[in-house]
């Protein structure tokens, strides 16, 4: 159905724009903040931003969705352990002082960082871009997808079961 | 589109995982008051003993100064009976020993960080730095913030000890986890004496008695709760008096000195006796005030230090007289914190000596001398909270991080004397202003006279809700040192900045210039 599938494919272009945009808001904090973290979030920007250029103008192939899916869901799952168990590697401790000196931020080495009304704009939009894309792949590849994530989903539960994502 | 209703469901618990989990812990920390330790389980006010911390005695001494070594370990505690609460500790006790130090003679404490690698319930890593709250250290011992001394590190500070007789405290400064380090036990006090304090017949020896007041919630299995309520303060339903709850302490019928220190995260408190009846504040942070003001009620917050003195000898022996806590607003309050502790009065016999209130304590209190006349210049320091982040004059310690530690908010002159204007305009918070290096004599709070129990040297001010308080500073010293708002809470989120006194002579030394070092390389004291 040509028109379905158009529909589908302009509702992951503004999907992927929504989230591109998201992370580009972001990105000069993070910057300020720690250079590798701003970095992540520019190259996200523009990885999201190539992404919906290329499903505009037609891209579909098996390789660039499940490509696209597996990048969200290792974001997404990023996101989880920085807003529950906190990132492990995030930032070296000499930037706090001691002595190694460095240029400070603020954020603490596994520490959680608080929940913002952009980051669930993001996360949702990301999730119905991962739906979407989904819902693009042939039947075999989308089955092997869903359970996969299942897995995912599964075993983050399962660490939040056990605290690790207390 | 297509997607089965087994795609979705399968999609859907990768979804609501993502969505959940963070979600959760945001609903969780909202609530976490709620999972605190059932009020039933908690003691009784005034069923407790009183106690007061060790001395902490020297390593050893030379002609011209003191050597401590200090450890920082974990340490359990029975603070709430049949409960083991894990804590920090200088020397495995909480409140930390109280270092009592001559004037003149120089001290160098050896604090030794041998703190485990990860917290044992909060999973930081618990980095050092101490602050001895009070004296005017060279920067590079100062406790400044970023300074860290990381587990397995130690580092030497010295301090003067030339400033008139006072009440300081020592206490953890560790740049983002100061709060979490002093709720768990990383705060004492730090007496420094000299021959005029010594000579007034105020209370003395055992009748000058150090109460370290701070708050605790504790979770059901007897673990402090640490929760920051969208990073505006930590309030705990059981107050405690050198670490005891509400304890109660057996009182002669004469004269008392307490030396009252508001060790709390974020609590406030407004101090008064059930009797209605009054007590002398004899002395404040900067050391004893020029005269004893007599009070009723006085507010103290985060920080401060008074040195009260109550006199029991008009009640009989077998009463009982409670200090209690009118909270001031913006504290948060449970069925018992109106209450701090109780004196049981009794028949003991006691000497006549040091049973007094003298008129005049320190008539010669450089600080108090200050006239608004000399001052320089004025200085507005504006502690406020925007986009969510604690700041003052728009500035964060990020910023001061950012500069590689060179931006400052002010510079003044050494020898000069500044008005500095402390604002703050919101209604929700009140802020502990401490400021560094320096003793401060207060102007005025909102254009009228300052309270009574104000009216001597101080270090850390009230800056109540919607107050402006003016304070004369000559500054002494040379280098850079901290600002910042003593809400521990607050200041872990980066309500510091900082200052430089300017000498023509050179600039002071570098406060991150004296680094801690391993544990291993460390000579002997």
């Amino acid at each position: 159905m040509p028109g379905r599938r158009s529909a589908t494919i302009d509702a992951a272009v503004c999907l992927a724009l929504t989230a591109a945009l998201a992370h580009a808001v972001g990105t000069p904090a993070h910057l300020r903040g720690w250079l590798a973290s701003g970095l992540f979030f520019l190259a996200l920007s523009i990885g999201q931003a190539l992404l919906a250029g290329a499903l505009f103008g037609g891209a579909s192939s098996s390789r660039l969705l499940v490509t696209a899916v597996w990048a969200h869901v290792a974001v997404v799952a990023l996101y989880v352990w920085s807003r529950t168990a906190g990132l492990p590697f995030a930032p070296p401790v000499y930037a706090h002082g001691g002595s190694r000196g460095g240029s400070g931020r603020s954020i603490v080495p596994g520490a959680v960082e608080k929940v913002g009304s952009l980051d669930l704009l993001t996360l949702g939009a990301e999730l119905l871009l991962v739906l979407v894309l989904v819902s693009m792949m042939d039947e075999r590849v989308r089955r092997l997808t869903t359970t996969e994530m299942m897995a995912v989903g599964l075993a983050l539960w399962g660490l939040a079961a056990i605290g690790v994502l207390a | 589109m297509t997607l089965s209703r087994r795609d979705l469901l399968k999609a859907g618990v990768f979804a609501t995982a993502a969505t959940a989990l963070p979600l959760q812990r945001v609903v969780r920390a909202a609530s976490a008051y709620d999972s605190r330790m059932a009020a039933s389980k908690l003691p009784q006010p005034f069923t407790i003993p009183f106690a007061t911390p060790p001395v902490a005695r020297p390593v050893r001494t030379d002609a011209t100064t003191d050597y401590y070594s200090f450890t920082m370990t974990t340490a359990l505690a029975e603070l709430v009976p049949g409960y083991r609460t894990p804590l920090l500790s200088y020397q495995g006790s909480v409140p930390g020993p109280t270092v009592k130090v001559a004037q003149g003679r120089r001290v160098v404490a050896r604090h030794a960080n041998l703190l485990p690698a990860l917290h044992p319930t909060l999973k930081y890593e618990p980095w050092t730095s101490v602050h001895l709250h009070g004296s005017a250290s060279l920067p590079q011992y100062d406790g400044y913030a970023s300074d860290i001394t990381r587990p397995g590190q130690y580092k030497d500070y010295v301090y003067p000890n030339v400033q008139p007789a006072r009440t300081l405290w020592y206490h953890d400064h560790g740049v983002h986890h100061t709060a979490e380090n002093a709720y768990h036990g990383l705060a004492a006090q730090y007496h420094l004496f000299d021959p005029n304090e010594q000579a007034l017949p105020i209370p003395h020896g055992e009748f000058d008695v150090p109460l370290v007041l701070s708050d605790a919630v504790f979770k059901a299995n007897g673990e402090l709760l640490f929760t920051l309520e969208d990073e505006s303060g930590l309030w705990g339903d059981v107050l405690l008096v050198n670490g005891r709850p509400w304890p109660v302490m057996k009182v002669k019928r004469r004269k008392y000195r307490f030396r009252v220190l508001d060790a709390s995260i974020s609590r406030s408190y407004r101090l008064s006796l059930d009797t209605g009846d009054p007590m002398w504040i004899i002395g404040t942070d900067g050391g004893l005030m020029p005269a004893p003001q007599q009070v009723t009620s006085f507010r103290m917050l985060s920080g401060e230090r008074y040195e009260v003195v109550i006199d029991f000898s008009k009640y009989r022996a077998g009463q009982r007289v409670v200090l209690k806590n009118t909270s001031p607003k913006n504290n948060r309050d449970y069925p018992n914190t109106d209450r701090i502790m109780a004196f049981d009065v009794i028949a003991d016999s006691f000497g006549t000596a040091d049973n007094a209130i003298p008129d005049v304590l320190d008539p010669v209190s450089s600080v108090m001398a200050l006239r608004e006349s000399d001052a320089a210049r004025t200085r507005t320091f504006r502690f406020h909270r925007t986009n969510g982040e604690w700041k003052v004059n728009d500035t964060t310690w990020k910023d001061i991080e950012e500069s590689g530690y060179r931006k400052v908010s002010a510079d003044p002159r050494r020898g000069d004397t500044e008005i500095w204007e402390f604002q703050n305009n919101s209604g929700g918070w009140f802020h502990p202003v401490h400021v560094h290096l320096v003793d401060f004599r207060v102007l005025s709070r909102n254009g009228q006279a300052p309270f009574a129990h104000e009216l001597g040297p101080k270090d850390v001010i009230y800056l109540g809700e919607n107050e402006t308080v003016r304070v004369l500073v000559k500054f002494e010293g040379v280098g850079r040192y901290m600002i910042h708002c003593h809400n521990l809470v607050h200041e872990d989120h980066d309500m510091m900045t900082q200052f430089e006194v300017l000498d023509p002579n050179g600039p002071g030394d570098d406060p991150m210039g004296t680094p801690a070092r391993l544990l291993g390389q460390a000579p002997p004291l």
